[in-house]
């Protein structure tokens, strides 16, 4: 047997001992026992062992092995953090405080989205994903979208589809997979359709994702986008009905099927409930205007068992706080009879902020003279992105009786100007700021908890979250000028050389959002000095 | 309790042990064993385990026989996972040579005696850790059954775990 040299310094003492043909005592136990073994080692160790034997390397990289390693990571240090500290959230945490491994799933705090009935986890592959999630190592990817004349895009992510809406060349969806190619195209159905805001969700098929989108003349159209076919359907297109909004293109759209709501330029909301089929038209459930909300705004819609809650998520002046950001929520049952409608602001509880030194200290961390840059919201966690560097973070408690809005938190991380941030919806949010292209995932959970380390240790005077909750993206290769990625097959496929000149600069696109994630990916629309726009995909896998 | 009954366990090799009951109800096997069907006053025979390795295993229970009752319940078990100390005794007590290792991880296994099994399993693990693949497979003469390009491809593939 030939042997490697390299690592024979160590090994010499033994080959001495070594007597012809000793056996391998190790090799003969049981799966089981060698399981055993191997789940005390760390996962150094046990990535060490998958090169050792074909045997080990099924053993060592056993789904159920690594599931208690996942387990032992990234679930139980957050259970015992949430005993530790009175979680300020209803959550399931609270109700498994026993904090014992569990081989379901579904009781795992925050992992109800990997309880996937019969369809087997690769959890060494989860493992994985959420170690380089955490390290911000990913794969980096770009794709050129358009030349000028640059038309204005808008692009979100959904489930490993981008899909992209402009008025030059309709809708576009790529796949962030593994394929990593452009899925289809569909031009919208007239001439000169400029789209203003697109939204995506799962669709009424498993395979399927809804794709909306908002028109500048005020109507929307709802296309459904199957992935394995690689085809856009247009399922409906709705004129524009109600004579409130006539003409006031869309300006943002979240939908949760059935329910879809829109907002227009004039601060019009419309609920809608979408019929099962294609030939009957959506019905407005509901339209409300209002008059003191300011763009940049975020609409979310979430249902439970009994009713739908819309909210809106807004930033406006207040006198004595600067700026502040409020939350419209309206209520409705399932039949869509309105049950209630709220407000909360942050202005509230600087109206009413005690004269302690304390207290005045925190609000004034958050206090800002600047409108926002952005704004996301996804239940329950708020934030804003601000030129200064920071993003505030904001709680929302929401009740059968009761809105409200915690006290904000900065979260300091960034060395320049933060111009857009967006919230997923388990408590990950993704930052950039465009010089020095910096790009940063936010564990808010982490900040949550840190806020509370942070108050109890230092009296309640340090205000701020440090970068600890987060961790800035570090693609391989991204840093340098030259991006040369694995595939060069032309336009239609990610991976495309960027060459980047000297001093050129690569901006974030300048509308609505410009990073979005899912639980493998971020994907950023950029603009390149006015000569070209792009999409880049940062793998996590 | 001066003279707490004893039970007699004979070894494959059929040498015979006289042991207090809480010594050998340590075994779960043995323990469910007498459960079922009482102390016969009958040697007991253990098939799989010969005397050596027998009075190993009995040196290790008389001297665990006062330790609280294993818990079977999920949380110990997280307890367990996180780390490979050894407590010193312990550590002593496997102090012997791989072929006796193996042997009382295999009696511990056979035998039911998790904490004994506990002990041998994080006694291998240890001898794992820290090694190179080459090392390990030195330590414990495992046959590399891969190709140079299939290791060195398992290698990248586990990259991003390795030490951080």
């Amino acid at each position: 047997m030939p042997k490697r040299r390299g690592s024979e310094t160590l090994a010499t003492r033994p080959v001495k001992r070594q007597r012809p043909a000793k056996p391998d005592y190790l090799s003969s136990l049981s799966d089981e026992v060698l399981l055993e073994i191997l789940s005390f080692l760390p996962i150094s160790t046990l990535v060490r062992c998958q090169r050792l034997s074909k045997r080990f390397h099924d053993l060592a990289g056993d789904s159920e092995l690594w599931k208690q390693k996942y387990y032992a990571r990234w679930v139980l240090p957050r259970s015992r953090q949430a005993l530790r500290f009175k979680h300020p959230i209803p959550s399931p945490l609270s109700t498994s405080l026993g904090a014992s491994y569990s081989p379901r799933v579904s009781k795992w705090p925050g992992h109800g989205h990997l309880a996937t009935d019969g369809k087997r986890l690769n959890w060494k592959t989860q493992f994985r994903l959420r170690h380089n999630w955490s390290k911000g190592t990913c794969r980096f990817g770009a794709l050129e979208v358009s030349r000028p004349p640059l038309p204005q895009i808008h692009m979100k992510l959904y489930s490993g589809v981008v899909v992209t809406a402009d008025e030059e060349h309709g809708l576009r969806a790529w796949s962030t997979k593994a394929s990593k190619k452009q899925l289809t195209a569909l031009s919208f159905p007239n001439k000169g359709d400029k789209p203003t805001a697109l939204f995506m969700t799962r669709g009424d098929l498993a395979s399927d994702i809804e794709v909306t989108v908002g028109f500048e003349d005020g109507r929307f159209d709802i296309y459904d986008l199957d992935v394995a076919r690689a085809k856009f359907v247009l399922r409906f297109s709705q004129a524009t009905s109600s004579s409130s909004t006539e003409g006031a293109s869309i300006t943002a759209i979240a939908s949760s099927p059935p329910f879809l709501l829109t907002i227009s330029q004039h601060q019009a909301f419309s609920l809608y409930r979408l019929p099962h089929s294609a030939a009957d038209k959506p019905t407005l459930l509901a339209s409300l205007e209002s008059s003191n909300t300011f763009a940049p705004v975020s609409l979310s819609l979430r249902c439970s068992a009994s009713e739908v809650i819309a909210s809106i998520a807004y930033s406006f002046f207040h006198i004595s706080g600067g700026w502040t950001v409020g939350i419209q929520e309206l209520r409705f049952n399932q039949d869509g009879e309105r049950i209630g409608s709220r407000l909360a602001s942050t202005a509230a509880f600087q109206d009413k902020t005690p004269v302690s030194s304390a207290a005045s200290s925190r609000s004034r961390s958050t206090r800002h003279m600047e409108a926002p840059t952005s704004i996301s919201y996804s239940h329950p966690y708020l934030l804003t992105s601000h030129n200064d560097n920071t993003l505030t973070m904001y709680l929302v408690a929401s009740s059968s009786d009761k809105l409200s809005i915690r006290p904000g938190r900065r979260l300091w991380g960034h060395t320049s100007s933060v111009t857009s941030v967006q919230v997923g919806d388990r408590g990950k949010a993704v930052s950039i700021s465009p010089r020095g292209n910096e790009i940063r995932i936010w564990e808010l959970e982490t900040a949550v908890s840190a806020r509370f380390n942070s108050s109890r240790s230092r009296g309640g005077l340090q205000s701020g979250v440090r970068e600890e909750s987060s961790v800035q993206i570090a693609a391989e290769h991204a840093a340098t000028a030259a991006v040369s990625v694995e595939t060069t097959s032309g336009a239609m496929n990610w991976g495309r050389e960027i060459v980047q000149a000297e001093g050129e600069t690569l901006m974030p696109a300048k509308v609505g959002d410009c990073v979005m994630f899912d639980e493998e990916q971020v994907v950023v629309l950029r603009e390149r000095d006015c000569r070209a726009q792009l999409l880049e995909c940062y793998d996590f896998t | 309790m001066s003279s707490e009954e004893t039970i007699i366990l004979q070894s494959s090799d059929e040498v015979n042990f006289t042991v207090e009951r809480s010594v050998a109800e340590r075994s779960m096997l043995i323990k469910h064993l007498l459960e079922d069907l009482g102390n016969s006053g009958e040697p007991i025979p253990i098939p799989n385990v010969n005397e050596p390795v027998l009075n190993k295993v009995i040196e290790w229970s008389v001297h665990h026989k006062n330790d609280p009752p294993s818990t079977d319940d999920n949380d110990s078990e997280n307890n367990r996972r996180r780390t490979t100390d050894i407590d010193e005794w312990d550590q002593k007590f496997m102090q012997v040579d791989q072929e006796m290792l193996f042997e009382i991880i295999l009696a511990a296994n056979y035998l039911d005696i998790k904490p004994l099994l506990d002990v041998g399993c994080k006694t291998v693990a240890n001898m794992i850790k820290g090694k190179s693949p080459e090392e390990i497979r030195k330590t414990f003469n495992i046959q590399n059954d891969f190709t140079p390009e299939e290791e060195d491809q398992i290698r990248r593939e586990n990259e991003w775990a390795e030490d951080r």
